[in-house]
């Protein structure tokens, strides 16, 4: 085994080593031509953890991902692998697995062939090779299609192949853009469980891209918020969901109301802010604002509920449509102010309380506080209290 | 349902103008070729095998032949090993150099065969660039001869023909997914080990594709063969003009193309049918 850049696990290794290898990105920028693809990103990926990277399309997560692979090399930065700077190391010594965000099989390889390429690339011994082929294809359930090739293959038996191709390798650092993109639900479900219980036993520190904030949620136990390049929060799924740490972290992970308001009052880190459309509540926010500056108040529609008469930290509204969504209700109320906002509520058997065109009011609910941000970020003023 | 039902009838209008022409201007002249070989006498007049009969128990046409068949072969091994580093670079290149790769390519192809035929003349007589550069270099003592003989021939061919061997080389290697190419890098195969069992592999639609133009065109490039290769190198279309124009002897002259067209379609066949089966592996 080569162990002068980039030692691969060895076969008995990469199952019993407990010490999974943290990825340190520092300063990484990287530019396409003149458009910069990723901004001044540093993060700290602890071993053996499983961190989730959010964000839109194109915000420059699969161009992170490359990175760390070694497939690109950024203008500037440095990424470190096991506290060891790699960023001379070429791509086939980085011992980084990667399943594409296209699957990339090698289209004229059987799906057998396919996944021993890895093991076999490292020198593997051929019988070891059969068992890790075997062993990798019965755990992404796909077996019985060894001798296929990939283009006889629909789009999420693909996607498994090239997990099982990467798991075969055996890498240090597991990074996985979309990889469950093609799959059904119940599919979906057992491979995320699968993909979590691996990474579990073997350590293996993986970074997880996806489009579904549900699954960065469930799988993961730190999320990255990426927007235009840059990292907008890092934190536990609860931390994000519940303090967002920007507007745009705010609206891009769960639904959240914007209500636009004043603020009235500072005293310690709560802060009282008076809403546009009546009402005075008390949020945190996540940066000092002075008293009077114009903000919006985020709030979740689960943190919102209809009840009947006023009251302190309710708001007067009437009721424009009610959805049934399986276990909950979505009622969509238009404010005093004439903004629309979202209220979710668990669907009782009773029957609604409330009709369209009743008046109403929303009780907001802020134990764990609702984040406010300062005003003016946000142009349309049509979308500003429903992201 | 009626659109449906009407438009392979509208298809196969479409393509009648170019059925035709290809009739006409192909098929045709190709039956008349083939008739007039089996005539025993120049007049044509009496039918009968003894063209055919006559050419391969000769020796010498079976040389010929040979020789012909057997300067395809050295031509394509030649563009291949010129073509392939440039196709390669192509691959690792970016899209502005992809641009700059494929202009080069293509230059050539915009001046005639006969044009760059003449210019080779001038690079390769006793006084000609490639003898000074030899000489100057000090590789040889005194000038070669290379005008009139194979290897100026082949060096005159590889020119001639890299375009028709780059072209679709350089074409399957823009479809090549670079995922691909990175997915090997990262289950730690080094650049050989991808080169070999990937994108080698997976360029072989596009090189029997170029196989088969640098073959066929090379086996019948006519003016270059007699104007570099001069009148001592007899290959089959030099053969071919000297029993039809010098001696008149038509149906010998027609039964010698029909072998040569035999030939090459042969061996066209079975690159195809090699290339067929590498290509179902690339449309994935
Ligand atoms: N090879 C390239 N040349 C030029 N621009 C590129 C290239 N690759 C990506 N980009 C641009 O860089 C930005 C980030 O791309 P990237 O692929 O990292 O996005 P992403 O977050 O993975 O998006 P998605 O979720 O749609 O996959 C995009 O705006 C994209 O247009
Ligand atoms: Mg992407």
């Amino acid at each position: 085994m080569n162990v002068l850049h980039a030692p691969r696990p060895a076969l008995e290794g990469a199952a019993l080593s407990g010490t999974g290898h943290a990825v340190t990105l520092t300063g990484i920028t990287h530019r396409y031509g003149g458009f910069v693809a990723v901004r001044d990103v540093s993060l700290e990926v602890a071993g053996g953890s499983l961190v989730a990277f959010l964000g839109p399309s194109g915000c420059g997560k699969s161009t992170l991902l490359r990175a760390i692979a070694g497939f690109i090399r950024p203008q500037a930065g440095s990424i470190a692998i096991g506290g060891e700077v790699v960023d001379d190391v070429r791509p086939n010594r980085r011992g980084v697995g990667i399943v594409f965000q296209n699957y990339a099989l090698f289209p004229h390889l059987s799906v057998a062939e396919n996944v021993a390429y890895g093991p076999q690339a490292q020198g593997v011994p051929r019988a070891q090779v059969r068992a890790l082929v075997e062993e990798n294809l019965r755990l992404v359930q796909m077996a019985d299609y060894a001798k296929r090739l990939p283009r006889e293959l629909s789009g999420g038996q693909q996607q498994r192949v090239a997990l099982a191709r990467v798991l075969a390798a055996r890498p240090r650092i597991l990074l996985l853009d979309e990889p469950f993109g093609a799959l059904d639900k119940n599919l979906r479900f057992d491979m995320q469980i699968e993909i979590k219980r691996l990474q579990r036993e073997l350590n293996l520190t993986t970074i997880l891209v996806t489009h579904d904030q549900e699954e960065a949620m469930s799988m993961a136990e730190r999320i990255v918020v990426l927007n235009q390049g840059r990292i907008e929060q890092v934190g536990a799924p609860s931390d994000v969901y519940d303090r967002p740490a920007t507007l745009f972290a705010g609206t891009f992970i769960g639904s959240t109301n914007l209500l636009p308001a004043r603020i009235a009052a500072i005293s310690g880190a709560t802060t009282r802010v008076r809403l546009a459309a009546g009402g005075e509540v008390d949020a945190v926010a996540p940066a000092p604002l002075g008293i009077g500056g114009r903000v919006l108040l985020s709030v979740r529609p689960e943190r919102m509920r209809l009840v009947d008469g006023p009251g302190r930290g309710r708001v007067a509204a009437r009721l424009d449509v009610s959805m049934p969504l399986g276990a909950t209700v979505v009622h969509e109320v238009i404010l005093a102010d004439g903004l629309r906002a979202k209220v979710s509520e668990p669907r009782t058997h009773d029957g609604p309380a409330h009709r369209p065109g009743d008046p109403v009011h929303v009780e907001l609910r802020l134990e764990s506080g609702a984040a406010i941000f300062p005003d003016g970020l946000v142009e349309d003023p049509e979308q500003e209290n429903q992201a | 349902m009626a659109a449906r039902v009407t438009m392979p009838e509208g298809r196969f209008m479409l393509a009648f103008p170019m059925l035709l022409f290809f009739g006409a201007f192909f098929v045709a002249p190709l039956l008349l070729l083939v008739a007039v070989s089996f005539f025993d006498d120049p007049d044509i007049t009496v039918p009968g095998l003894s063209q055919y009969t006559g050419f391969l128990s000769d020796a010498f046409n079976w040389r010929v032949l040979g020789q012909t068949l057997l300067l395809g072969v050295k031509v394509v091994a030649c563009t291949t090993l010129l073509a392939y580093p440039i196709a390669l670079l192509f691959l690792a290149a970016g899209p502005r150099l992809r641009r700059v790769l494929l202009m080069l390519i293509l230059v050539p192809l915009l001046t005639s065969v006969v044009v760059r035929t003449f210019a080779w003349i001038v690079l390769l007589s006793r006084e000609g660039v490639v003898n000074s550069l030899l000489l100057s270099l000090g590789i040889v003592g005194a000038p070669v001869q290379l005008l009139h003989t194979e290897l100026g021939l082949i060096i005159a061919l590889m020119q001639i023909e890299l375009p028709l061997m780059l072209l679709p080389l350089v074409s399957v290697m823009a479809r090549l997914d670079p995922n691909v190419v990175a997915a090997s890098q990262a289950l730690g195969a080094g650049s050989w080990r991808t080169l070999v069992r990937v994108i080698l592999p997976l360029s072989l639609p596009g090189y029997a594709a170029g196989v088969l133009l640098v073959f066929a065109s090379s086996t019948a490039a006519f003016v270059s063969q007699s104007v570099i290769g001069g009148g001592r190198l007899i290959y089959m279309p030099l053969f071919v003009y000297q029993q039809a124009t010098t001696l008149y002897n038509w149906p010998f002259a027609a039964a010698i193309s029909v072998i040569l067209v035999l030939a090459i379609s042969l061996v066209a066949f079975g690159i195809n049918h090699l290339g067929r089966s590498a290509r179902g592996n690339i449309h994935g």
